[in-house]
């Protein structure tokens, strides 16, 4: 691991350094275009007022549509966000935190711990939105990390919990995943796609993964929702779960992928294919040293829905 | 020329690495600090509302990130333009094929040793989206380059 990490250093530190007299600059050659910038914010400013002006009336109406929406994320097709509006998802999490640090020796080390969190999250089409989260304390996810912990020097009663959080983003603050161009009745043109939109090298373990990504806090619609279950389906190692349980009983259909030791559960509401939760547990060797049995991490959602601002949350069911 | 600022300059020196490393991993040696150096820039200029953010890093990133956009277009994941052969070859192929947010993952919290908390304000996602960026990252690069004893 240390090789892999001093080559991942190496890469980041190839480029020079930034004196600040370059961005001194910078500066001074950007002031020679403030007219220029002027006359462009005006142009923007009044085309903004003229066409806010004209589709007033038409926003509203789009607005009034999405909000009476009982349930808009089961829709066939993706919901429609009027602007102004956010997706909005709620979830409780045991999720797994690793931290890196070096010896005297310059030896890297890895200290996993699990970490109760609660989540909620506004996110709208351009990216703004806010994220709001609390944590209960960690617990350290194997002995081992306990004694990498105390080797480190720390006190295992300094495991802290984490500050809640509330931080609101402007627009492409958040990354927003746009899913309305996904197919959703050609299972290789999904799988292209989802290369594409998704990132990564192709291969089970990224499909499998970007399945998730698509259902996890997005606008899918519940045909490509279902889809994304059908695609899981054929990926080589995947298999069904027919009587899956999220971690808080709810009970619904699975897809399990099981590598290195780990099997990674997606489990769905059978009806409307939206994710109930996941999770993660040890079922066999790992090269992590975890124990067979124990639990990694898991993810409920309790609750989704379009509101009309950062603050508003949609009524339950 | 207006002289620099003391608090600019001990934001400086503490904004610009963490700055440069995180853009290089998104985009590259030459556009990752190419951005960071723009993002800098801005700060300068903008000094006195960013003296006063929560998280002037995270805004940094993402005007670093808008100044490269230009460049992205109609590309729906970002990846390097290029293979640069600054390290071992094959080590930067494998980096290349990572996504965007698992370089940045991968690369300032294995290689730097930031938090999942740290990477997670400064990209604007949960610090339980950057351990999956984090674990996709390192099994790809793992796998590409074979290293086994880490799985």
């Amino acid at each position: 691991m240390s090789d892999l990490n001093t080559l991942l250093r190496e890469y980041a530190d190839a480029a020079p350094p930034i004196r600040q007299s370059e961005i001194e600059h910078r500066r001074q050659r950007r002031r020679a275009r403030p007219v220029v910038y002027a006359g462009i914010a005006f142009a923007t400013i009044v085309v903004l007022v003229g066409v806010v002006a004209l589709t007033r009336t038409n926003s509203k109406n789009t607005s009034r549509v999405a909000t009476r929406s009982p349930a808009p994320c089961d829709r066939a097709v993706a919901c429609p966000i009027a602007t102004g509006q956010f997706l909005y998802f709620k979830s409780d999490a045991l999720s797994g935190s690793d931290e890196m640090w070096t010896d005297k020796a310059g030896a890297a080390h890895q200290i996993s711990t699990l970490v109760p969190n609660h989540r909620e999250i506004w996110i709208a089409p351009d990216g703004s939105g806010r994220i709001a989260e609390t944590s209960g304390k960690p617990t350290f996810v194997s002995a081992r990390d306990k004694e990498e912990w105390v080797a480190r020097g720390s006190d295992p009663t300094t495991l802290n919990v984490p500050a809640p959080s509330d931080r609101r983003f402007g627009p492409h603050g958040l990354g927003w995943t746009d899913t309305t161009q996904l197919p959703t009745t050609d299972t290789e043109a999904l799988r292209v796609a989802l290369d594409r939109v998704d990132g990564g090298t192709p291969s089970p373990g990224e499909d499998f993964v970007h399945v998730g990504d698509m259902l996890r806090e997005t606008n899918a619609s519940r045909d490509l929702r279902e889809a994304l279950y059908r695609f899981a389906l054929t990926i080589p190692g995947v298999t069904q779960i027919t009587d899956a349980r999220d971690h808080s009983g709810r009970k619904g259909i699975g897809v399990a992928r099981t590598a290195f030791g780990f099997e990674n559960d997606l489990i769905l509401d059978p009806n409307t294919f939206m994710l109930l939760g996941e999770q993660s547990k040890v079922v066999g060797p790992n090269q992590a040293g975890r124990a067979v049995g124990s639990e990694q991490g898991w993810t409920v959602y309790l609750r989704s829905g379009i509101v009309d601002s950062v603050t508003a949350v949609p009524s339950p069911g | 020329m207006t002289p620099i600022s003391e608090a600019f300059e001990e934001f400086f020196a503490s904004a610009e690495p963490r700055l440069r490393r995180a853009l290089v991993a998104a985009y590259g040696l030459e556009r990752g600090r190419e951005a960071a150096a723009e993002a800098l820039a801005y700060s300068w200029e903008h000094w006195s509302s960013v003296r006063r953010m929560q998280n002037p890093l995270g805004y940094l990133y993402r005007v670093g990130q808008s100044k490269t956009r230009p460049r992205l277009v109609r590309r729906l994941t970002s990846r390097p333009e290029t293979v640069e052969p600054i390290v071992e070859p094959g080590f930067t192929v494998a980096l290349a094929g990572l996504s965007e947010r698992q370089r940045v993952a991968t690369v300032l919290i294995h290689g730097f040793g930031w938090t999942h908390v740290e990477v997670a304000e400064l990209i604007g996602v949960s610090a339980t989206t950057v351990q999956n960026h984090l674990e996709r990252g390192m099994s790809a690069l793992r796998e590409a380059l074979e290293v086994r004893e880490d799985v």
